[in-house]
């Protein structure tokens, strides 16, 4: 698991880039608030395929398919 | 491993079992304390304790602290035991510790082997190391005997312990612990060991024993083969008392009359008819000055084995409290000391450190060499300060000793919240009770109390702040301790004060209901004690460490009043939630620490007969009051459902507002109360009891099965990575951002379990 306490933009785009190529999908668990805009953290060609796996009123979880 | 219970378990199962042990361990102490000023009716400490524990369970803020694992329970927890010890100490007679040789301990054939052979015939123990003396007075005594090799000696008996009549005939053997065994081990001797096991054995302290302890008149010395007789008939048979003025010598053996001996205990022949080799005794009229020579005894053991049976006679305290200490000692310092070199020590660590950049203030192999060092330093310390507590001689002593140990245990789980809140206390009741004396703060034991509370506290934040650096050490006295109390840390995280006040309404919901009514229970108690004329026992009776050697005499003592307890509860609640509402930094589970003397006010007052008739009006209006604030408390619950979680949370606003169910159903939980107050008021004290009691558990109920379960769906992120452990594929990656705890500033703040700007680091999943 990563822990990112702050949103950092670019280590995100390093995780999703490190896992190209492999038919994987990223996870990110974030507050409800910061999911909103992590999908704008995400790289452009990532965030129509971005999908909302998981919420409740504090949590979201997300998935991320990597092609 | 997401679904199967073992890890929730394991996080959660230390703090639930100490709020529960926590809860048991104060309503023992307040039954024990209520025992202790007798009153009229013998089953009301019990049901007080029964009381206390149970309030304090029931208290939804307990109950979710002691589920949810919080830290605070582990700085709660220890603060109670300090404060209930305090109380166990100073608040009832103290008593001195039964001990115990040594050799009594070993295993009966070791037990021969040890103490030498040829002291006895058959290769017994004597005397002066019976293990099972006959009566309870005589164990007592026994162990409290202060033999030659006895590690220290008491400053008084307490009359109740040692009982015997100072003009209680005995047969005193005015001899050292080392020459009865030879002298009686002569042979042919009839005075064997299960005789002399068999006699009341009991020792006078060493110095003046107080009128009605068991002591002996002070004998003028007396040489080696004296045999002094007391009166005729003035002896009872069987009993022998061991003199530990130091003017005794060996070989002295003083019997009491000659009839005596035909008694079972003590085969004397008839003199005259004495074989050799018998100790004989001429009548005791024939024998005015007692003097009588006896035969030589057997060489006496030299060397080594007189060195090693001296330590064998060395008494330990072997009393069920000092057992208790050592327990706590062995968990609180000999365990984290243990466990502490052994990681520093292990290979794993070894090789883990190895592995670290080498540069300035970065642990490596010599970081832990020297935390080992320190670690071997504190054990041969904790060695030195466990032989000193060999020496306690007083229940007291051992209570003050489980103070300091429970307060150094405090400081590891919070801070100085601990030990500052048990010194505050601590203080305030000595200045309250009229006991602030530097003789009364000399008892408290500060030296070897301050050497365990060091023990307790210091080995872990020492080896950190070695592996870590002054950074560590400043971020968690400065930043956390100092600055959050002194400074607020988050703005969403203040009050006034009626914060507390407040929150008490929720935390201890249905009991904050009976508060007015244990408070009037408290003040009728206080004001009754003052002007009845009743001279408050904590002034009338010495108590604490030693108390009992204050007393000069055994009768007509007053027994400790129940006000005592009264006013020390009430003064810890007062204290406890004035020194939190100062604190600037306000959470509500800070409010924790007041739920125990809340606890303990509450079994009292559920302990108590129903109100007197003329304080009928009194009784309504508390009881009114109580309702009222149950209805407020109960409002602001329902309009503010995540109010109860927040108990535990130090997020209160934005969305953290949200996700909690509704809480109407506490209505129904707290209905059965206001009928028990009603009840309580009206006199019908047992229907009030069950009402209220139902009411308790109806909320704690509905507390951890209905609305925990609940909220956690939303406060945790159990369900989220549920989901991920289901749904992924073999090498899914899961990464979390924007966490809770990068929103509290403290935790933002925090770098020294990272590298120096860690904005993504990777955790083994």
């Amino acid at each position: 698991m990563w822990v990112q306490k702050e949103a950092d933009r670019e280590t995100l785009a390093e995780l999703i880039d490190a896992n190209r190529g492999h038919g994987r999908n990223v996870w990110l668990i974030t507050t409800g608030g910061h999911g909103a805009r992590a999908k704008s953290s995400l790289p452009a060609d990532l965030r129509s395929r971005t999908e909302v796996a998981y919420e409740n009123a504090h949590y979201t979880l997300l998935k991320v398919p990597v092609p | 491993m997401v679904r199967a219970p073992w890890p929730e378990l394991a996080i959660r199962l230390p703090s639930m079992l100490t709020g529960l042990a926590c809860a048991v361990f104060l309503g023992w102490a307040c039954a024990r304390l209520l025992a202790a000023a007798r009153p009229a009716d013998p089953g009301q400490p019990v049901r007080a304790g029964f009381y206390t524990a149970l309030a304090l369970v029931t208290m939804p803020q307990w109950a979710i602290v002691s589920r949810q694992a919080l830290t605070d329970m582990f700085f709660v927890a220890p603060v109670t035991l300090a404060m209930a010890a305090w109380a166990l100490a100073w608040l009832r007679p103290d008593r001195p510790l039964r001990r115990r040789a040594l050799v009594t301990l070993l295993p009966r054939r070791l037990r021969a082997r040890f103490v030498n052979r040829d002291d006895g015939p058959d290769g017994h123990a004597l005397s002066d190391m019976s293990d099972r003396p006959s009566s309870p007075e005589a164990r007592a005594a026994a162990a409290s005997a202060p033999a030659s090799g006895d590690m220290s000696r008491r400053p008084g008996a307490a009359a109740d312990d040692l009982s015997a009549p100072t003009a209680s005939p005995t047969l005193a053997v005015r001899a050292d612990g080392a020459d009865l065994p030879r002298a009686a081990a002569a042979p042919g001797t009839d005075l064997r060991a299960t005789e002399a096991a068999r006699a009341d054995l009991s020792l006078p302290p060493a110095d003046a024993a107080p009128t009605g302890d068991l002591s002996l008149p002070p004998a003028a010395p007396a040489t080696p083969g004296d045999l002094s007789l007391p009166p005729a008939g003035t002896a009872r048979p069987g009993d022998l008392a061991l003199s530990s003025a130091g003017t005794a010598h060996s070989g002295d053996l003083s019997l009491s009359s000659a009839d005596a001996a035909t008694r079972g205990d003590l085969s004397l022949p008839p003199a005259g008819t004495a074989r050799p080799g018998d100790l004989s005794l001429p009548p005791a009229d024939a024998a005015p000055t007692g003097d009588l020579s006896l035969p030589p005894a057997a060489p006496a053991p030299t060397g080594w084995r007189a060195r090693l049976a001296g330590v064998a006679r060395w008494t330990i305290p072997w009393d069920a409290a000092y057992l208790g200490f050592f327990l706590l000692f062995l968990l609180a310092v000999v365990a984290p000391i243990v466990a502490l070199d052994l990681h520093v020590s292990s290979d794993h660590t070894v090789a883990r450190v190895s592995r670290f950049v080498k540069k300035p203030g970065v642990p490596n192999f010599a970081t832990l060499v020297k935390i080992h060092l320190v670690m071997l330093g504190y054990a041969a310390v904790a060695l030195l300060v466990l032989l000193r507590t060999f020496r306690w001689r007083t229940r007291a002593q051992v209570w003050m000793g489980v103070l300091y140990l429970a307060a150094g245990v405090s400081l590891v789980g919070k801070g100085m919240i601990g030990p500052g809140l048990v010194g505050l206390l601590v203080l305030l009741h000595l200045l309250v009770s009229g006991r602030l004396t530097v003789t009364n703060l000399w008892r408290c034991g500060p030296l070897t109390g301050l050497l365990l509370f060091a023990l307790a506290s210091l080995p872990w934040h020492h080896a950190m702040w070695i592996y870590r650096g002054d950074s560590w050490l400043n971020e968690l006295i400065i930043v956390n301790n100092l600055a959050r109390f002194g400074s607020g840390e988050q703005d969403q995280a203040v009050g006034g004060f009626a914060y507390y006040l407040r929150t008490l309404g929720v935390a201890a919901l249905p009991w904050s209901a009976a508060l007015p009514a244990a408070l009037w229970a408290a003040a009728r108690h206080l004001r009754h004690d003052g002007t009845s004329g009743h001279v408050p026992s904590d002034l009338a009776q010495p108590t604490g460490p030693g108390g009992h050697a204050l007393t000069t005499s055994n009768a007509a003592k007053p027994a400790p009043s129940s006000s005592e307890l009264w006013r020390f509860a009430l003064l810890w609640f007062c204290a406890t939630l004035a020194l939190l509402t100062t604190s600037v930094t306000k959470y509500y589970h800070y409010l924790l620490p007041t739920l125990p003397p809340l606890a303990l006010l509450l079994g009292l007052w559920l302990s108590e007969p129903a109100p007197a008739a003329q304080g009928r009006k009194l009784a309504w209006a508390a009881a009114g009051l109580g309702t009222a604030l149950l209805a407020l408390v109960l409002r602001d619950a329902i309009v503010e459902p995540a109010w109860i979680t927040h108990l535990t949370t130090y997020l209160y606003d934005h969305m953290w507002r949200n996700g909690a169910p509704e809480t109407t159903g506490l209505v129904a939980c707290a209905l059965p109360f206001a009928l028990g107050l009603a009840l309580w008021a009206a006199r019908r004290q047992r229907a009030a009891l069950v009402a209220m009691l139902l009411a308790g558990f109806i909320t704690l109920h509905y507390t951890l099965n209905s609305y925990l379960p609940a909220v956690s769906e939303h406060w945790s992120q159990r369900s989220a990575i549920r989901h991920y452990y289901d749904h992924r594929g073999p090498d899914d990656p899961l990464a979390k951002r924007g966490s809770t705890t990068a929103a509290r500033p403290s935790l933002r703040r925090a770098r020294c379990g990272c590298r120096r700007k860690p904005t993504a680091r990777p955790w083994p999943s």
